[in-house]
């Protein structure tokens, strides 16, 4: 049956339209800004300010960006922080949450507030960073990956999502001869998938985006990841125009900021097609349950 | 006897070659401090020069300039301290109360560390804490950096010569924003832009003032404390007249970053543009100007003359940086970063790590101590092509301006030309010394961030008419003076009495 609408509800339903796509033009066209920036020649850029299209395909910018040895080095040392943390975060929050979320476990709201009080208060910068030195992991991309490897809010969603499943499951499961880790790996985890998917991708791209770990616990710059040198090229570009500059380098600050945040964001951009139809299922995980 | 000869000789010949070993190790020096410079092969070449010619191996290690006070603050906390760390002057002097620094007087003398000494000539007394030397200054070495740039096509265009006194700048500026000296039938132009209000010093200085918090001291011994002046309060009237006839581009005081400052100078936004010494030449290099004004010709030109043929530019400090040595690194140590530091000091080892290794990416005549340097020729490359010239300054940690000027243009090229008339400009124009800008006395510490805002903040009420000179002006200097300048100015008036053996006092 055909919902008849009033004129009134059609007016809105434009309004509402023009509206949401102008939100999604102010969204998008920085982005597109960025992306034409990284092809176009500076002078296109400086003369005519606001632009809708390259003047052209000038890759000078990304082989500058590619001709930096850093940069290499830098995608592997982010793809093995990324892949590797997020497998461990996932492995560590799916093994805590899993447990917080058994009705039997004792004293399960008081450890549930102890690792809530940790998203308020926390030890502060120095503190922290003296127990990784001490640990040795200073100059190390375990310093990136072990601090950070659990985030409380990603917890308690995972926890939350698991308590939202029948404990009938279990029940029926350990009738039918399976363990508690047989049923986890068996039905629980492949229940799961959509959080599991969701959560997987917040830990992929704060890892992906992360480089204040490494401004603090990374000396060497081979051990860089992409965020890092991101903003050493960003810096660089701003110091150039700023003080002690002679060098007589040719490529644009503008155009090569801009070919090296494409290089830096395009990566983690393409997963989100992958994961999406987790993401929308997953976005509602664990939020209707506390 | 034959048995005890041989094993006599087989340990000489041992300890021989174990102290040979140990004299070819070098003395590694992890290195900190802000920047981000690139590390690639061509600066790798200056490593191994600085490794084989100093036994000094730097490890250098890169901290994030907008972060690296909170970086440097954790790398003391731990034990593994730099060996060497580059700061800015306050935050070394901070350090230093603390006792962080190694005292570095018993590694320099004249006979020792004779380049070091030269390069930092007096300037020793203000790294001295407690009759101990704790640091070594990065000499600036040039009275400004501040530069002003003309379009001489405009000029004339509109039938005008070069400005020289204030009026004529003030014609210029007038003729620049209501003339079209661009043509384009289009009322689109200004007579002077710039990024940022400091860069309108140069018009403060035709009355005696500067756009900043500084200490003149007049011919008659007495100190003139800018921010409460009559000859500020003059200049600032100037500017708010020019201001309010729309000579001066209004984004002037908005705009946060020369890149901004730059599209204006290659979109041709103005005829006037006060920069930095090199951006007129980057414009060329790295904004296509001499495709977006292809008919410009740019000249580097003297800051106005007032009535009073009062004229300058902004004043640089002599150093605003300093090296300091960690207290915990070990004796050898010390040692082979006071020679890493007095060979950045040599005429030689200052283009080393300035420009590269020599014969590669740079020529030096030492006879007319002329530098033929490779950068912006040889499609980038360096002379035998094999490397990549970019910014080879990384492991440059004392500034030796002066002979960065010794530098000889390889192309008759427009980058070139205003590269070097820029450069030259630095050391030509007057400057109006602000005499305590050394003097970071308790008082400065406490009251400076707030005095400064103060300052600045009052400084645009007035140009942009927000407050009346004539009504507001009162108020301000009583406020300034109550909320610490007061304070602040006589504790460095009593610390630079102390220093020169004066007896200076502040001018009514």
């Amino acid at each position: 049956m055909k919902i008849r609408r009033t004129p009134g509800e059609r007016v809105f339903d434009w309004f509402n339209n023009i509206f949401m796509l102008l939100i999604l033009v102010v969204m998008l066209y920085p982005f597109w800004y960025v992306f034409v920036g990284s092809f176009s020649s500076v002078g296109h850029l400086i003369k005519n300010g606001f632009v809708l299209w390259p003047d052209g395909f000038h890759l000078d910018a990304y082989q500058q960006v590619f001709r930096n040895s850093l940069v290499p080095t830098a995608y592997v040392n982010t793809l093995i922080v990324t892949a590797g943390g997020t497998l461990i975060s996932m492995v560590l929050t799916i093994m805590g949450a899993y447990v917080l979320s058994l009705r039997q476990l004792p004293g399960r709201t008081g450890i549930t507030l102890f690792f809530v009080f940790t998203m308020l208060f926390n030890g502060g910068l120095v503190p922290t960073y003296l127990v990784v030195v001490q640990l040795g992991m200073i100059d190390h991309l375990w310093a990136l990956i072990l601090p950070g490897a659990i985030n409380t809010y990603n917890l308690i969603l995972m926890r939350n999502f698991f308590q939202s499943v029948p404990e009938a499951l279990y029940e029926a499961a350990s009738i039918d001869g399976e363990t508690m880790l047989g049923y986890v790996f068996h039905i629980l985890l492949p229940l799961s998938g959509a959080a599991i998917a969701t959560i997987a991708l917040f830990y992929a791209v704060a890892y992906w985006n992360d480089y204040f770990k490494s401004l603090i616990y990374i000396r060497s710059n081979r051990l860089w990841p992409m965020q890092t040198v991101l903003r050493q090229v960003l810096q660089t570009a701003q110091m150039n125009t700023l003080m002690y500059d002679d060098s007589a380098e040719s490529v644009a600050p503008e155009t090569l900021k801009d070919a090296m945040i494409m290089v830096t964001v395009v990566p983690i951009l393409v997963v989100y097609p992958f994961v999406q139809k987790y993401f929308v299922k997953g976005v509602m995980v664990g939020s209707l349950k506390g | 006897m034959k048995k005890l000869f041989s094993l006599i000789m087989v340990l000489a010949l041992l300890c021989t070659v174990t102290a040979f070993a140990a004299a070819e190790e070098p003395v590694v020096l992890n290195v900190f401090y802000g920047t981000s410079r690139p590390m690639n092969d061509a600066t790798e070449l200056t490593h191994q020069y600085i490794l084989e010619n100093l036994g000094v191996d730097v490890h250098l290690e890169q901290g994030d300039s907008s972060n690296f006070n909170q970086q440097l603050a954790l790398r003391m906390t731990d034990a593994d301290t730099p060996d060497i760390v580059w700061c800015d002057y306050n935050v070394w002097k901070d350090y230093a109360t603390q006792g962080a620094w190694a005292d570095i007087s018993g590694y320099i003398s004249e006979e020792k560390t004779p380049d070091l000494m030269k390069y930092v000539g007096t300037d020793w007394v203000f790294m001295t804490v407690d009759d101990e030397i704790l640091g070594v200054p990065s000499e600036l070495s040039v009275p400004s950096s501040h530069v002003v740039f003309v379009r001489k096509d405009w000029l004339d265009k509109l039938g005008l010569d070069v400005p020289v006194t204030l009026d004529e700048f003030t014609n210029v500026m007038r003729a620049f924003t209501t003339q079209d000296p661009d043509g384009n039938g289009i009322n689109d132009t200004y007579g002077l832009s710039a990024a940022g209000a400091t860069y309108l010093s140069f018009l403060m200085g035709a009355f005696g003032a500067s756009t900043e918090r500084d200490n003149f001291l007049n011919d008659d011994g007495t100190v003139t404390t800018n921010a409460i002046s009559p000859e500020y309060r003059a200049a600032l009237q100037y500017l708010h007249d020019i201001y309010a006839e729309g000579l001066i581009d209004p984004e002037l005081f908005t705009m946060s970053e020369q890149s901004q400052a730059q599209a204006k100078w290659g979109r041709g936004a103005m005829g006037l543009w006060s920069a930095w010494f090199s951006h007129a030449s980057n414009a060329y290099s790295r904004y296509d100007f001499a495709s977006l004004q292809p008919d410009a010709v740019v000249e580097a030109i003297l800051p106005p003359v007032g009535e009073n043929g009062m004229s300058g530019n902004l004043y640089s400090a002599p150093f605003t940086s300093v090296v300091g040595i960690s207290a915990k690194s070990s004796p050898e140590k010390v040692e082979a970063a006071i020679k890493y530091l007095n060979f950045q000091a040599s005429n030689y080892g200052f283009r080393v790590v300035m420009y590269g290794v020599e014969d590669e990416f740079f020529d030096w005549d030492p006879e007319t101590d002329t530098t033929t340097w490779y950068w912006g020729v040889n499609d980038n490359k360096s002379k035998s092509g094999k490397y990549e010239v970019t910014d080879m300054e990384v492991y440059k940690m004392l500034f030796h301006e002066n002979i960065q000027e010794q530098t000889n243009a390889l192309t008759d090229t427009p980058y070139s030309r205003i590269r070097v008339a820029g450069s030259n400009m630095r050391f030509t124009e007057p400057t109006r010394e602000d005499i305590f800008c050394m003097y970071l006395t308790d008082e400065y510490v406490e009251y400076h961030a707030d005095l400064d805002n103060y300052f600045n903040t009052n400084m645009l009420a007035f140009i942009m008419g927000e407050k009346n000179l004539d009504s507001d002006w009162d108020a301000y200097v009583q406020e300034y003076l109550n909320m610490g300048g007061e304070e602040e100015r006589e504790s460095q008036l009593a610390e630079y009495n102390a220093a020169h053996g004066t007896n200076a006092t502040f001018a009514q």
